[in-house]
């Protein structure tokens, strides 16, 4: 037989890659293998192949394999005695594709518990006993009189168990399978409780991901009679927990993983992932709607008999609200679940504590009346409605909102040794590090808030500046082996103290007291760490203080330098800090990652560098840095970071680059270095969308930074949005008063002019610059000459080039020889003898540059264009090529180079490939020149593209790229 | 498959049935570039570069005629282009080759499984996203056969019962009541089922050897390498 297909095939093609990966977190119902080989539609592959040998005798009906694998023996799991039957049957509360759950006895303690006991054929499998590890650590980590307690974890003879607290009573399922539909006010007091567990669940960064009336326990006290006042509900089973803040737009169980959950009551994002929507405590919210419209009306809103179905509806059909109005549900409390139910998750309440509110503004007047007389009556009441609908108001969807963000401000130094700053900077820093990697949190650490002294401070007014709701304020004295930590959170608002605590601890204890902080101020805004982020801050970056001390101080340098030598010099006091400390602690990742990095600058920097400096190979120190980072903790987000560092800078593997940014991005959610880094690479794919989001989110995080939004206008510029542009340097302008003038203000003509065409808003800011003596020489040059050009005034050029003590003229990093401007004066004057000598001379030195740096693509474009104008024809069109192959995939490139092939082929006859070439580049972002790329303005003004202006192709190509 | 369509069908059909080859079998491809320690994005250019190399010698309708598994052909055509092709850098146009699979989109999930994955070197790394693929490949065509027949509500409420998935199955008494047929019924159509399943697995794995005699062996590796 030869390797036939047919027609039917499946023609989903990538779609495989897609669903191949799977999920270590959920196990197949069936083979009770973890779910980590899945087919298109959810299926196990490994049952899939399992057909190919199946036979009738083996196949059982069972599809919950659980007590049958022990008949007969004693029951006995360490402490724990399952309880049996008079038959001998274990007493099992509930069972799930994974484990099973038994009434024990604790024989210590001599009192009864559930002890969940995973199925032998799971435990077999490391990674799924691993999660059932992570699933009781997240059980146990939640203390709360809404959940019921994990007490103990162990493992047993190839079984593992844990014990947790056994509610008496009936799950709400049962309940309402008995009794029918609930009362409102009872259903009301379920919700509160349970919005309270989920309150702090969300504070230890954990969702509970298959919340539903079989979850959740009524429990049965003394004086239980049914009625609201008195129930008790417990959460059970966090069997699908999982720490929220892990799942990050890569995270691997919402993307890929298939659907954990129970449909009715999944949320419309925890059944169709999609990279935007992570399922969070708001999928837990939906869920618990879900579950009170069952409680009320004895159903589910949405029947289905797949999860297609259900799905389907979520998104398109209209709740049955008349299933609500007809249980006599009060309005409010109508709307409230109908918010619940949302299909977008920016649409119900945010948060625990937020639906809490809410939840307790539907129970009925009488009490209701009693809680605002706490608050101080009516006033302050509506005092809280408006704050919230502001904060709604000001709220982007999917950001945390403005209650959850703060500002680290700078700690005040009062050690006696007043050298020691670097220390009180380093906590800073320290601190907001740690609060930027919770998901829920918007954090401005030092960057923005390095202005605001601590002499002075108008709260309301950093508050309103750097757009947060809190700051965090303290002071750090330290000598003699000890220090004191005093840290405050102020509302920016109310201008009061919300939170306040001194630390006064042995100095080897800075990390735990830096951990203790982070957790206090994120609890306090009801934020959330993810449970590997908590175990990150328990675990110090090194045991070492000296170590950590030189650690701070090579990060405590600045990072912006006026010149590449100044920038060397410093980068290289860096790295020998840095080096001292991984000799003294060879396992500081931190260090090493920072070491990696500043060794990629320098090796950014080495143009110009002396031959000493040049002799050291910063690539290869880089590579060592990362791989001993990534030897001891390979999943570090900092790693990940250093790594798309490196990709970036140091290799130019921007693809590369952009899997990093994305698997740091996982643990730092809310990190400025690591989106400003992620834009530039965006902007190197040509993504400029990516960039220009990325930028964005820079800017929040970092409000007071100069870089990024500039990066976020060129980002504009690149996509030809010159509005945005406008705007944002306008919003630029603001911020920094004393940036306006100069260069700015020239930059800002000059894209004026890309856009309209027009030369003048150009002249005019050039010629205001000059005045003012703010422009370098080369940009008053190369402007100048530029000017000179548009004109076709080669008297002009040739004055210009006559006054100019310099050589060549830099524009994005590639330089331009004098020559060359004299040869387009030569041709524009008509002189042919005097336009080849020119080309001849700019020939030599564009030759001698490719020497040095023979893989400059846009140097090499140059050189095509030079031999274009000297005849030679295949020698500028294999080089003008090659060039291309060059910055292939260096999106700010590869525009430019594009247009000088472009420029060869009209030089040398052939205007069909010259256009073909201009129409499939002027579809893409525009690219990082002044003197000729695919832009309107270039198009209009640009003498070189002369010889074809006159051809009705290129007039159509100019209209395209016209202002709207 | 592919490669009886270029013989008889039109040139446009052919190329229509080569591209779907390669965008049926690139993953496996690029895992191994990627566990020999390619980066992305030349792991990406070599697979476009092997695509476009076996389109141009039209070597995939010569293999057709030949003996062997398309598993072990595939991976040795990848290694034999490596050696002679690549290394010696005569072929590969790096990013300014044609475009004969659409990665782009699949990429990142690729990583991913790279990193979840237990695959120790580049050839087992291969081929367990080959087996992966070709299974899957059975499961879609079934479903699309189904489909076809008009069972599509048929196998989405048998499918829990016989080749599982995340989310718990109901038992076999609910779903006889949905579907309100009896229990013996309900089994009977479970054993049609898991027939139906059989026989796509079969056919799908016949399409990769060239002598049936092969098919149960190959079924048998498939199944080892997905167990592991």
């Amino acid at each position: 037989m030869s390797w036939d297909n047919s027609e039917t095939a499946s023609a989903k093609g990538g779609a495989v890659v897609a669903s191949s990966v799977g999920n270590l977190e959920s196990v197949c119902t069936r083979c009770h293998l973890p779910m980590t080989q899945l087919g298109s539609a959810g299926e196990c592959l490994r049952c899939v192949v399992r057909m190919a040998f199946w036979s009738d005798e083996e196949e059982g009906d069972s599809t919950n394999p659980t007590v049958e694998s022990m008949p007969g023996q004693t029951l006995q799991y360490g402490q724990f005695e399952i309880v049996v039957t008079p038959d001998g049957t274990p007493v099992e509360l509930g069972s799930g594709g994974m484990a099973t759950t038994y009434r024990a006895r604790d024989t210590i303690l001599d009192c009864d518990v559930a002890l969940k006991v995973i199925n032998r054929r799971v435990a077999a499998h490391p990674s799924a006993r691993a999660r059932f590890l992570r699933e009781a650590r997240a059980a146990a980590k939640l203390r709360h009189p809404n959940i019921a307690n994990v007490t103990q974890y162990g493992e047993q003879g190839g079984e593992c168990y844990y014990a947790m607290e056994l509610v008496e009573g009936e799950t709400l399922e049962a309940r309402v399978k008995r009794e029918g539909p609930l009362s409102a006010a009872l259903t009301l007091e379920v919700g509160i409780q349970v919005a309270r567990a989920l309150g702090a669940a969300e504070s230890h960064g954990v969702v509970h991901r298959d919340l539903k009336p079989s979850n959740v326990m009524l429990a049965t006290g003394p004086g239980e009679s049914g009625e609201s006042d008195t129930v008790t509900v417990k959460l059970i089973d966090w069997g699908l927990a999982k720490a929220a803040s892990a799942e990050s737009p890569l995270g691997v169980d919402h993307t890929f993983g298939g659907f954990v959950g129970t449909p009715a009551f999944a949320s419309p994002e925890q059944v169709v992932p999609t990279t935007d929507k992570r399922v969070d405590t708001r999928s837990d919210i939906y869920s618990l709607g879900v579950t009170l419209w069952y409680l009320l009306c004895g159903r589910t809103p949405f029947l289905g008999r797949t999860l297609d179905d259900v799905h389907i509806r979520q998104l398109h059909d209209a709740l049955p609200v008349e299933q609500l109005a007809a249980a006599r549900v009060p309005k409010c409390f109508l709307s409230l679940i109908k918010s619940m139910l949302a299909a977008d998750p920016n649409a119900r309440p945010q948060s625990g504590r937020e639906l809490l509110a809410a939840l307790r503004q539907c129970q009925d007047p009488s009490r209701r009346a009693r809680r605002v007389a706490v608050l101080g009556g009516g006033v302050a009441l509506l005092i809280i409605i408006c704050a919230l609908g502001w904060w709604r108001f000001h709220e982007r969807p999917g950001a945390p909102s403005l209650n959850q963000s703060i500002a680290i401000l700078p700690f005040e130094n009062l050690s006696p040794d007043k050298s020691d700053s670097f220390f009180t900077v380093g906590i800073q820093d320290e601190i907001s590090a740690d609060l930027s990697r919770v998901g829920a949190l918007k954090v401005i650490g030092s960057n923005s808030t390095r202005s605001y002294r601590p002499e002075a401070r108008d709260i309301s007014k950093i508050g309103r500046e750097l757009g947060v709701a809190h700051v965090l304020e303290g002071s750090v004295w330290r000598a003699s082996g000890k220090m004191r930590i005093t840290v405050r959170m102020m509302n920016c608002r109310s201008n009061k103290v919300d939170w306040l605590e001194t630390y006064d601890q042995p100095l080897e204890d800075v990390f735990a007291v830096q951990g203790e902080i982070t957790q206090a101020v994120a609890s306090h805004l009801q934020g959330s760490l993810s449970e590997s982020e908590s175990a990150a801050l328990n675990v110090p970056p090194t045991r070492d203080l000296k170590a950590y001390d030189l650690y701070l101080r090579a990060r405590n340098g600045a990072g912006l330098w006026s010149d590449k030598a100044t920038a060397r010099r410093d980068t290289q006091h860096k790295i020998e800090l840095l080096d001292e400390a991984v000799a003294r602690d060879p396992s500081f990742v931190l260090a090493y990652c920072e070491l990696a990095k500043a060794h990629g600058r320098m090796f950014e920097f080495r143009s110009g560098a002396s031959a000493e400096e040049s002799s050291i190979d910063h690539r290869s120190l880089a590579e060592v840095a990362l791989e001993r980072a990534r030897r001891l903790q390979p999943s570090s987000g900092e790693l990940h970071l250093a790594q798309a560092s490196h990709f970036f800078r140091v290799t130019k593997d921007f693809e590369q680059a952009r899997i990093e940014v994305g698997l740091a991005r996982r643990s730092l959610p809310n990190n400025a270095e690591l989106e400003t880094l992620a834009g530039n690479i965006a902007l190197r794919l040509g993504r400029s969308d990516d960039a220009i989001r990325a930028f964005q989110r820079a800017t929040a995080l970092d409000p007071r930074s100069k870089k990024n939004p500039y990066l976020l206008a060129y980002a504009y510029v690149l996509a030809r949005r010159y509005q945005d542009y406008d705007r944002t340097m306008a919003h630029i302008a603001t911020m920094f008063p004393e940036k306006s003038g100069g260069d700015f203000d020239v930059q800002r003509a000059f894209v004026q002019t890309e856009a309209s065409g027009d030369p003048a808003p150009a002249r005019t800011a050039l010629g205001a610059a000059v005045s003012a003596g703010n422009v370098s020489d080369n940009d008053r040059e190369i402007y100048g000459l530029l000017f000179a050009l548009w004109d076709r005034d080669p008297d002009a050029i040739s004055r210009r080039l006559s006054a100019s003590k310099l050589d060549s003229f830099l524009d994005f990093d590639v330089s331009y020889p004098k020559a060359w401007f004299e040869a387009f004066a030569a041709r524009l004057r008509g002189d042919s003898a005097g336009n080849q000598a020119a080309l001849a001379a700019a020939r030599i030195d564009v030759a001698k540059a490719l020497v040095i740096d023979p893989m400059n693509g846009r140097a090499l474009g140059l050189l095509a264009m030079i031999d274009a104008g000297l005849g030679h024809r295949d020698d500028a069109v294999s080089e003008a090529r090659r060039a291309s192959e060059l910055v292939v995939k260096n999106a700010l490139d590869a525009p430019v180079v594009a247009c000088d092939l472009a420029v060869v082929y009209a030089w040398t006859g052939q205007p069909d490939r010259a256009f073909a070439v201009l129409n499939e580049w002027i579809a893409r972002p525009a690219g990082a020149n002044s003197l000729n790329q695919p832009s309107y303005g270039d198009f209009k003004l640009n003498p070189i593209w002369d010889s074809l202006r006159s051809d009705p192709r290129f007039v159509a190509l100019t209209q395209r790229l016209a202002p709207r | 498959m592919v490669l009886l369509a270029s013989h008889r069908e039109s040139p446009q059909a052919a190329e229509r049935a080569l591209t779907q080859f390669c965008q049926d079998y690139w993953p496996p491809l690029y895992a191994f570039l990627r566990r020999r320690g390619h980066s992305s994005s030349d792991a990406q250019d070599l697979t476009q570069g092997f695509f476009a190399h076996l389109l141009e010698r039209d070597t995939l309708s010569r293999a057709s005629r030949e003996k062997g598994r398309l598993r072990t052909f595939l991976l040795g055509s990848l290694q034999h282009f490596l050696a002679n092709e690549y290394d010696r850098g005569q072929t590969i146009k790096r990013g300014g080759g044609k475009q004969i699979v659409s990665m782009d989109d699949y990429i990142v999930q690729a990583e991913a499984a790279l990193v979840m994955g237990t695959l120790a070197d580049s050839t087992e790394s291969f081929d367990q996203v080959w087996a992966a693929t070709v299974v899957r490949r059975a499961s879609d065509h079934l479903r699309d056969t189904l489909a076809a027949e008009g069972k599509t509500k048929w196998l989405e409420e048998l499918k829990p019962l016989v080749v599982g998935g995340a989310a718990a199955a109901p038992s076999q008494e609910e779903i006889a009541a949905r579907m309100n047929v009896p229990i013996s019924t309900l089994r009977t159509s479970l054993q049609r089922l898991r027939e139906r399943y059989r026989e796509s697995l079969r056919l799908e794995v016949a399409r990769t050897v060239s002598d049936p005699g092969e098919i149960e062996e190959e079924l048998h590796y498939l199944y080892r390498l997905l167990m592991t």
